[in-house]
């Protein structure tokens, strides 16, 4: 299945892009996705408990099981106002 | 009257002050949250805020229908900027106008509390040396 991914503020810095379209497994999990990031971008494990899951621009949790097409979100804590 | 949005350019606090006016309104509750000068500190240049447009939107209309469904809010307007704003410019103006001056208090505050808890909005503080995304201290 296809989802698109997309990062703001730090995490965005550490991945180095702010939107892609990525080919996971079907029933993949947010947890699974963030592997797949971490492996390619280390620094992204010294921010994994403080990241915040939104799909589909509702916020969520890393146990949610994807489908295809999903857009999910990852950022850091938000400091808006 | 509901109208919540998020612009680039300067807000102007007049013109969505007297947009609408509700003759029932007894209070004009208008909370202008500004980007100050220094910060913990440090001399602050400007701030660059970054938002996550759909969701900031969403998550921003969210809270203003709870506040309306507590409070008995007649306009509710609520605008975010994004990207760079200087110091002593308004970063968010919220409007919120009640038939008595108690209730517009309360939403008011209750509107600010929500949106920096929850809504995707992050601002990076630009120093005379160097910079920083102010969610990440937490």
């Amino acid at each position: 299945m296809k989802i698109t991914i997309k990062l703001f503020a730090s995490i965005r810095d550490i991945c180095g892009f702010e939107e892609k379209e990525m080919t996971l497994p079907d029933s993949s999990t947010v947890d699974e996705l963030i592997n797949i990031l971490e492996l390619e971008h280390r620094k992204l494990a010294g921010k994994r408990s403080s990241i915040l899951i939104a799909v589909n621009e509702e916020y969520s949790t890393e146990g949610r099981i994807l489908n295809n097409r999903d857009v999910v979100a990852l950022f850091p804590p938000v400091s808006g106002g | 009257m509901k109208r919540i949005y998020i612009q680039e350019a300067p807000l102007d606090p007049g013109a969505i002050l007297e947009d609408n006016v509700s003759p029932a309104d007894g209070s004009d509750l208008l909370f202008c949250g500004r980007v100050r000068n220094n910060s913990r500190g440090r001399n602050v240049q400007h701030i660059d805020y970054q938002v996550y447009p759909e969701m900031a939107v969403k998550e921003m209309e969210r809270i203003a229908e709870e506040a309306i469904e507590k409070w008995r809010i007649n306009r509710c307007v609520i605008v975010h900027r994004y990207g760079r704003v200087m110091p002593g410019e308004s970063s968010i103006i919220i409007l919120v106008s009640t038939p008595h001056r108690d209730e517009s208090y309360t939403a008011s505050r209750y509107i600010i509390d929500e949106i920096k808890k929850r809504v995707p909005v992050w601002k990076k503080e630009l120093y005379d040396d160097g910079s920083e995304w102010i969610g990440d201290r937490n």
